[in-house]
């Protein structure tokens, strides 16, 4: 990352442009660069009607600018980061890659059999649960990955694709799903493959499950810590817009 | 003078006249508060974007002197939020008026 030492000033629009969008994605990179060089030309244009020659206009239309550094911050904050969208397409390439494979199909049969047993049926008495019970988990599973998708994470960027990911919508969807399957059901492995733990809450704390609940510790510390992490991406995702001139948001 | 974390506002209260851009939304802050309000214009446009992802503006280009210029409007939510900073910025300068009229 670039970063501008103390009382630096940038030397032109372009060396300013360069500081401040910095390892941000190429889309931003277009809509800043579209309007902080169109507010530099105007600040040029209002210095050079007050008698300035244009080499001290653009040298004052810099400093009112401001510390690039400063404003990359800000843009950071707001815009997907080129590493942010390097770890969103690994994403979403595992999802394609892992589309039909038998994990994925595994995990619709698995995950809501074994969550709808784990709540509902404790003692794991899987030879009279109702397959009933199964289809209803499976269908809330899958309406709430939708609803994910569509409402709350990335409706923007299932709006605008091509303009972000350069993924065709329809495809972009079954990858996410895909994705998020194969993340459920590597989470819910986990858990599986404890039998002292039982998640309905009669635990019995003895000095032998003590392991596999540090164990489990661990291993929510580390989810935690992923996931707050990725709490700004996830943020961003809401609101990922198209760039400037782009057709969608004329 | 520092008025960090008011700049929002400023921006709000601007747009609430009308579709504004960048440019003319930071001279006319500077021109109504006679200088006073006082800011590097670079930080404007991550102010903008943050609030256009907060969904209390939305931006749409138009074509101005053969240039592409984006504007930013208030939405529903942003007026609602002006409203609040409103009151808020009422509450706030009335309790320090208070304290600086019984010092």
């Amino acid at each position: 990352m670039m970063k501008s030492p103390d009382n630096f000033c940038a030397q032109s629009v372009g060396e300013w442009l360069a500081i401040a969008t910095d390892s941000l994605v190429p889309t931003a990179r277009e809509r800043i660069k579209l309007e902080i060089e169109g507010h530099f030309a105007d600040i040029v244009a209002a210095r050079l009607a007050e008698g300035l020659i244009q080499e001290q206009a653009n040298k004052a239309a810099l400093v009112e600018l401001g510390d690039p550094a400063d404003a990359a911050k800000g843009f950071r904050k707001r815009h997907l980061t080129e590493e942010e969208l390097k770890w969103l397409r690994k994403l979403i390439e595992t999802g394609r890659r892992n589309r039909a494979s038998p994990w994925n199909a595994l995990a619709v049969i698995f995950l809501p059999l074994f969550w709808a047993a784990q709540f509902h049926y404790p003692d794991n008495d899987l030879v009279s649960f109702p397959y009933r019970h199964n289809a209803a988990m499976a269908l809330c599973l899958y309406s709430c990955s939708v609803l994910v998708f569509l409402r709350l994470k990335f409706r923007n960027l299932v709006k605008y694709p091509s303009v972000t990911l350069e993924f065709k919508r329809r495809v972009l969807l079954l990858n996410m799903q895909a994705g998020l399957l194969l993340f459920l059901n590597y989470l819910t492995l986990i858990p599986a493959t404890m039998p002292r733990i039982d998640l309905a809450g009669r635990i019995q704390l003895s000095n032998t499950s003590m392991p596999l609940w540090l164990f489990l510790l661990i291993f929510l510390l580390i989810f935690i810590s992923w996931a707050a992490n990725r709490l700004p991406l996830w943020r961003k995702l809401r609101h990922i817009h198209p760039p400037q001139g782009h057709p969608a948001n004329q | 003078m520092n008025f960090r974390g008011a700049l929002t506002t400023l921006i709000l209260q601007n747009l609430s006249e009308g579709p504004n851009h960048g440019y003319r939304i930071a001279q006319e802050i500077k021109q109504k508060s006679k200088g006073v309000l006082d800011f590097k214009e670079g930080a404007l446009y991550p102010a903008l974007h943050g609030l256009e992802a907060d969904g209390l503006i939305e931006s749409s280009t138009r074509t101005e002197d053969g240039r592409l210029r984006c504007y930013y409007k208030l939405t529903r939510k942003g007026k609602g939020t002006l409203v609040k900073h409103k009151k808020e910025w009422v509450r706030f300068s009335g309790a320090m008026n208070l304290l600086f009229q019984e010092a």
